[in-house]
């Protein structure tokens, strides 16, 4: 008996792997939103702040900026997160998404006003992308809050959910 | 009302933690599943992997905990699915506590791929329980012997009637 259930463990446990690999490989090969099989993260996210390229705003002064109606806050993450909560009045610009949703968020970026990314996570740099890339298309006045929407959150600030501002 | 008849209550209790652990599991990895962006977000920000894994981590075990939760449920392929449940506790409860230990200030990323839980206590104390009625149906599988939720032995030739006579 014991020996039987040790071989039906020695091949079930294979036969889950491929059945789950297949499910996974399949279903994100069928989606729309696919994600690459291989992404070097830290390649990717780490040059910019290594650089010194961005801006890093503390939560305090982007906390004031935001008191004072002086800045635009814009949210980095995926926009499924975005509607879960978000700081409010910012504006969902996922950078994912950034090429085809920058000129929709850009008509409403008031020109005077300084813009603040963020995301989350503290190792999350998808708001230093976002701050790189529009310091290169000529915003001024840009900024990256670090671990963005869980010190804010920390902070109690003003939060909201759902798709709008 | 023979004996063999009567479900154990091993049987029962089995049963009821397969149906439980196994709706944990479908609950946790549909979400992850439909946001596989965020997902490896959460992966990536647990710095316990290399780079390349990161994604295909994230595309796979989503999978993995919906196909082991489903077969929990179906009774398939029990001896299999318990044991890939039981490393999944393990390796989940791990990456936690290391997490926790070094401080890393990041989302669980367990239920949802959202900020709505920071890793902490609490989270290592649900997995804790979750990893001990885990441990249980190991036991109940694998000393016990119950393999489903059957109620009769299987038959065997001897007990089959002769037809032919």
């Amino acid at each position: 008996m014991i020996k039987s259930i040790f071989i039906k463990v020695l091949w079930q446990i294979p036969a889950i792997l491929a059945i789950t690999s297949c499910l996974g490989l399949g279903f994100n090969h069928i989606r729309s939103n696919r994600v690459p099989l291989i992404c070097y993260w830290s390649e990717q996210l780490q040059g910019s702040r290594a650089q010194g390229a961005v801006h890093i705003i503390p939560v305090e002064e982007a906390a004031r900026l935001f008191k004072n109606n002086n800045a635009i806050f814009l949210d980095a993450r995926p926009e499924s997160l975005y509607n879960e909560g978000h700081i409010r009045d910012a504006l969902s610009l996922p950078w994912q998404e950034v090429d085809e949703k920058f000129i929709e968020v850009a008509e409403k970026i008031p020109a005077d006003m300084a813009i603040i990314t963020y995301c989350d996570g503290a190792n999350c740099e998808l708001c230093d992308k976002l701050a790189v890339f529009l310091c290169e298309l000529g915003f001024e006045n840009v900024s990256a809050m670090i671990n963005g929407w869980t010190v804010w959150n920390r902070h109690n600030l003003p939060v909201s959910t759902g798709n709008t501002p | 009302m023979t004996r063999n008849n009567r479900l154990t209550l091993h049987h029962r209790i089995s049963l009821v933690i397969r149906l439980a652990l196994g709706a944990v599991f479908i609950f946790a990895g549909v979400p992850k599943i439909m946001d596989s962006a965020a997902f490896a977000g959460a992966v990536y920000n647990y710095q316990l992997l290399p780079d390349v894994l990161v994604n295909l981590v994230a595309i796979f075990l989503p999978w993995l905990e919906v196909v082991a939760g489903a077969f929990l449920i179906l009774g398939v392929w029990l001896p299999g699915a318990i044991i890939i449940y039981n490393g999944l506790m393990l390796t989940f409860m791990a990456a936690i506590i290391i997490s926790a230990v070094r401080g890393l200030d990041i989302n669980c990323g367990c239920f949802s791929t959202g900020a709505s839980e920071a890793i902490g206590w609490k989270t290592i104390a649900r997995d804790m329980s979750l990893l001990l009625a885990s441990l249980y149906l190991l036991f109940a599988v694998f000393v016990k012997n119950i393999e489903s939720g059957r109620r009769f032995p299987k038959k065997t030739a001897a007990c089959r009637p002769n037809l032919r006579t």
